[in-house]
């Protein structure tokens, strides 16, 4: 009897209704989620926010009880001492080359390589690619000590040279180049080998356009990690004022500086901004590029 | 044709790699290279952190320069913490410098790539030395480097925090004891740590040697396992652990932990060497003050530790390179690093000066700087140098790691010490 | 496919065609030299020369002697930190992966629920690509004694707060913790996008046939999207087993050795204590160990990954 009575009533409940209802539900239920998300969020920030917090505070400050995000004043000379204290603005430029440097030959020798593996034919191809696959899973740190041998015997001990070039030869940049490229219509190739353009002028004209946002991601992520990498220089670099990047000197600056976390972080927030800047505006590409490759740090 | 397009491209790529192998560091072997002017261009490698530290090594390249027109210094820094492992790593490559700074610790571990200097300083006139600075760079009777400045170890007081807790405030001859009972009246006063904690070789050992004259090192050998080191290992560790007035350091990355700590107001004492009197005092927001090392059962003791410039054994330039060095430690230099504040110097004529650039920055501390120099000078009383063995990278990685299990109550001192001494062993 | 291009390419001439095939040979040696030639000198010759030197005694300063397999008894016998090493980084390993993955798959679906799905998605993964030595001196700074995470402990929980960094038993944990916070952002995007692409037309079905929440999530959603979780996984797991730069800066591989990680111990024994073989002979176990974890990986996705045809 009682299933009959609730029978009729959702009976009379019109469809509109129902549907008018669940959708008010949604709604309430995504608002609370997105206000959970954004506490989320912010709790995932507060040590970026943390960070730039104790940046502006006046030295001796750091520490609180409670902790508060604001010192006594807000002192933006903090940004301008990092400067003064250590030639943090050397290391910012040698980072810049570095990595710089670094991503073209990256870029090149992936590019290079990538052509040869997706659009030529040739003897060998298949179980070399192979071998270059087998080297993504070496780990940096099995090479490094007898890097170190390999750049002593080429008087590269303490040079850019020794930063740029070990490094930028990644089976990971033509493996990514070479799906890009395979994905070239072969026609495409075909119709300019026909009009008499060669390998190279296939690939310069035909297939490095194509492949413009791969490139793009894979010049960003090089970036990123040859700005980023630290056991390297740390092994490599003497003279740190003089060839140091940028983790590399915010480690020696604060080993010199334990007590004066307000410079430190100051001088944490300006070695984060440059790749926060090609991630604000790169985002759409870099997230793309991720999700498509998982190009992961090295 | 289009081959040769490739091979163009190939050809591209290599002078690439060849050019960017020619902008490293330039410098050849023998530590230096002969212009074609005739001229000398010696590599000089010493530690430099900040700016301002940098700007007083360029300005002494330029004493050196002003003397001897033809010889010209070409400077390469490395910060300190991480000095003496890029020298090895220099080294190694065969592309030390010419010049080395050295300190008087890591002397024993260096000794085989510097040339005695014996023979080049025969006809100079080393007098002007303090001889506890001079005697500090000798390794097997040898002299391997001439002093740059003059430092011992003295302990760091808050001496605001003495007065409020009405404390009479430290000078020479007061012991351990009073320092214990000092450390736990400061602590009960100011709720703060009495003394900051050290697992740092000098920092350290210099309190353990105070205690009962425990040494880590005999002849070049580790020698943790005695009693003597075990006992004032066992007192030191006690400070955190049964007393708990000692400030244990938050990581085994924290070299400087003592010294900083007391530096921002967040322990009353601490342990630390001559060459931070200046900034020390300078910016502590209380009035910093020192006093030697507490006496302990075998009297007076503290380690001298201080720096100098030797020339390595594969220096092509020999005799280029004393003149220099005879600059770089001379009058005039010292005098300028002692008005930068930034050195005690070796030279007794120009001690002084460093007083004065001390004086100037805070006048309202002057007094307190006074004080703190005549303690220099009884702070020398009983030192001796420091000695290490040739591992001593690896020892202090060590020390760093297990020692602060000790001070966290986590094992036990000797235990601590076993470790090190075992692990020790292997790189010794 | 080399049917069809053999279709394509017309049938005479085939003279004309061993020869441009020998041309094509050429121009492929060319484009391939400068990677061959970087990979070769830089990675291959480097591998190799790792086992040689693990069979050397070679100090850093003086000359090399053959030593046979002490390096390694050494490792495995004298060494307690080596053995502590690989403990540890097995112990990293077994808590990050798995809360980084948690973490990244919890949030990606979360965010797939939002209009901002982007800006979250940035968010997440700023720490991801700024410098890891930034990093961790930001948590250096908040796992102080007095410091923001000891404070709030101790006001929520109302208990001490140990000294995190200093205590043998929370030091790897706060690496650990750190380390998820700053590397579960690339993950979270790449398991985002494999949400995205979950096929419309499968999850209608799945909601007809009346499946929701958690058997929808395991029946449904993540075998669709196992492909990324296993690619994810695997990726993860290697670059934890080489976890260095964190414990570098936080822990300094303190205290005692309980935050001693295998390419901490590369580095001290090459570094610090300046033995360069018994570094390659620990740097060469690491190698095998991932690629054995990698390999038992790949034999063991096909009971779990589900890849459309």
């Amino acid at each position: 009897m009682s299933t009959d009575t609730l029978r009729r009533t959702a009976a009379h409940d019109t469809g509109a209704d129902r549907i008018q209802r669940r959708q008010r539900n949604r709604r309430i239920r995504q608002t609370i989620s997105h206000v959970l998300l954004v506490l989320v969020a912010l709790a995932f920030l507060f040590p970026l926010i943390f960070t730039v917090a104790t940046a502006l505070k006046p030295a001796g400050e750091t520490f609180s009880t409670p902790p508060s995000l604001v010192g006594s004043s807000i002192r933006w000379q903090n940004f301008v001492d990092v400067f003064t204290f250590v030639p943090f603005h050397r290391y910012i430029l040698n980072g810049m080359f570095v990595a710089g440097a670094g991503t073209i030959v990256t870029l090149i020798a992936s590019a290079l390589s990538a052509y040869a593996f997706a659009s030529l034919k040739w003897r060998g191809r298949d179980s070399l690619f192979l071998v270059f696959l087998g080297t993504i899973m070496v780990p940096q740190e099995v090479l490094i000590v007898p890097m170190f041998i390999l750049m002593q015997r080429f008087g590269w001990v303490d040079s850019y040279a020794a930063l740029i070039f070990p490094w930028a030869f990644t089976a990971f940049g033509t493996f990514l180049l070479r799906q890009f490229f395979k994905a070239v219509p072969y026609e495409l190739q075909e119709a300019a080998r026909i009009d008499g353009c060669g390998p190279l002028r296939t690939f310069l004209q035909i297939m490095l356009p194509m492949a413009k946002p791969a490139l793009g991601v894979l010049a960003v992520f090089t970036f990123v990690n040859f700005w980023n990498s630290f056991l390297w220089p740390l092994v490599m670099i003497n003279d740190v004022n003089a060839r140091g990047t940028v983790p590399l000197g915010l480690e020696l600056f604060f080993g010199q500086n334990g007590n004066q976390w307000h410079l430190v972080m100051a001088a944490s927030v300006i070695s984060i901004l440059p790749t926060l800047i090609l991630l604000l505006f790169l985002q759409k590409h870099l997230v793309k590029g991720v999700a498509t490759s998982g190009l992961a740090g090295r | 044709m289009r081959l040769r397009k490739t091979a163009l491209v190939a050809a591209g790529l290599v002078a690439v790699l060849a050019a960017a192998a020619g902008c490293g560091s330039g410098s050849g072997a023998g530590g230096g290279t002969k212009n074609s002017d005739g001229s000398v261009t010696i590599d000089w490698q010493m530690w430099a952190g900040s700016s301002d530290e940098q700007k007083q090594l360029d300005h002494l390249t330029k004493l050196v320069h002003q003397k001897y027109p033809k010889i010209n210094l070409k400077l390469r820094t490395a910060p300190f913490k991480d000095y003496f492992t890029k020298l090895q790593t220099e080294m190694s490559a065969g592309k030390q410098a010419c010049l080395v700074s050295m300190q008087s610790l890591r002397l024993p571990g260096f000794a085989a790539n510097l040339e005695p200097l014996d023979q080049l300083a025969k006809d100079a006139d080393l007098s002007g030395f303090d001889p506890a600075a001079l005697k500090a760079l000798k390794a097997d009777g040898k002299q391997y480097a001439l002093p740059m400045d003059l430092g011992a170890l003295m302990m760091y007081y808050n001496a605001d925090a003495f007065k409020k807790a009405g404390l009479k405030a430290p000078a020479k001859g007061w012991t351990i004891d009073e320092f214990v009972a000092d450390a736990k009246a400061l602590k009960a006063k100011s709720g703060k740590p009495g003394f900051g904690m050290s697992f740092s070789d000098l920092n350290l050992m210099s309190l353990l040697y105070a205690y009962n004259g425990a040494q880590p090192v005999s002849g070049d050998k580790l020698t943790l396992t005695g009693k003597k080191m075990q006992d004032a290992m066992t007192w030191y560790t006690e400070l955190a652990t049964k007393e708990k007035v000692g400030s244990v350091p938050a990581s085994s990355s924290e070299g400087g932990w003592g010294e900083t700590q007391f530096a921002n107001g967040n322990a009353m004492m601490a342990v630390d060497g001559t060459w931070n009197i200046g900034s020390t005092i300078g910016q502590a927001k209380f009035n910093a003050s020192v006093a030697p090392l507490p006496v302990g059962s075998a009297g007076a003791r503290t380690y001298v530790a201080n720096s100098g410039y030797g020339i390595s054994t594969n220096c092509a330039y020999k005799k280029q390179a004393f003149q220099a060095l005879s600059v770089l430690t001379g009058d005039e230099a010292e005098g300028y690093l002692a008005d930068q504040g930034r050195a005690y110097p070796a030279r007794t004529s120009q001690q002084p000066k460093f007083g004065e650039y001390l004086a100037k920055q805070d006048p309202k501390k002057a007094d307190l700087v006074k004080n703190a120099l005549a303690t220099v000078k009884d702070g020398l009383d009983g030192s001796v140098p420091f000695t290490t063995t040739q591992n001593w990278d690896q020892v202090n990685q060590l020390f760093s790691q297990y020692l602060l299990q000790a001070y966290t109550g986590a094992t036990s001192p000797k235990n601590a010490l076993d470790t090190v001494q075992q692990r020790a062993q292997r790189g010794a | 496919m080399a049917v069809a291009e053999a279709t394509r390419t017309p049938a005479p001439a085939k003279r004309r065609r061993s020869r441009s095939a020998r041309r094509e040979q050429w121009h492929a040696t060319g484009f391939i030299t400068p990677s061959v030639v970087g990979l070769g000198l830089f990675t291959l010759f480097p591998v190799v020369m790792a086992v040689v030197m693990s069979f050397y005694k070679w100090p850093m300063l003086g000359t090399h002697e053959f030593v046979g397999f002490s390096n390694f008894s050494y490792l495995f016998g004298g060494d307690p930190d080596f053995l502590a090493a690989v403990r540890n980084t097995f112990v990293f390993t077994g808590l990050f992966v798995p809360l980084n993955i948690i973490v990244a798959l919890g949030l990606a679906f979360w965010i797939s629920t939002s209009r901002f799905q982007q800006l979250f998605r940035v968010l997440f993964f700023i720490p991801s690509i700024t410098p890891a030595v930034a990093n961790a001196v930001i948590w250096k700074l908040l796992y102080q004694p007095d410091g923001v995470i000891a404070y709030y402990t101790e006001k929520l929980f109302g208990v001490h707060a140990p000294n995190f960094l200093a205590d043998g038993h929370t030091a790897l944990l706060a690496v650990v913790v750190m380390s998820v916070w700053q590397g579960f952002g690339y993950n979270m995007i790449i398991f985002s996008a494999a949400i995205n692409e979950m096929p419309p037309s499968v999850l209608e079905a799945a909601s007809i046939d009346g499946a929701t929440g958690i058997r929808k999530l395991l029946r449904i959603q993540l075998p669709l999207i196992s492909p990324s979780l296993f690619f994810a996984t695997v990726m993860t797991m290697i670059s934890s087993l080489q976890v260095f730069t964190q414990v570098f800066i936080m822990t300094g591989g303190g205290p005692g050795n309980s935050t001693e990680t295998m390419v901490m111990n590369v580095y001290q024994a090459g570094f610090v204590s300046r033995d360069l073989g018994l570094a390659a002979a620990s740097a060469w176990i690491l190698f095998a160990l991932i690629l054995i974890i990698t390999a038992v990986q790949f034999v063991g996705q096909k009971r779990w990954v589900h890849y459309e045809h």
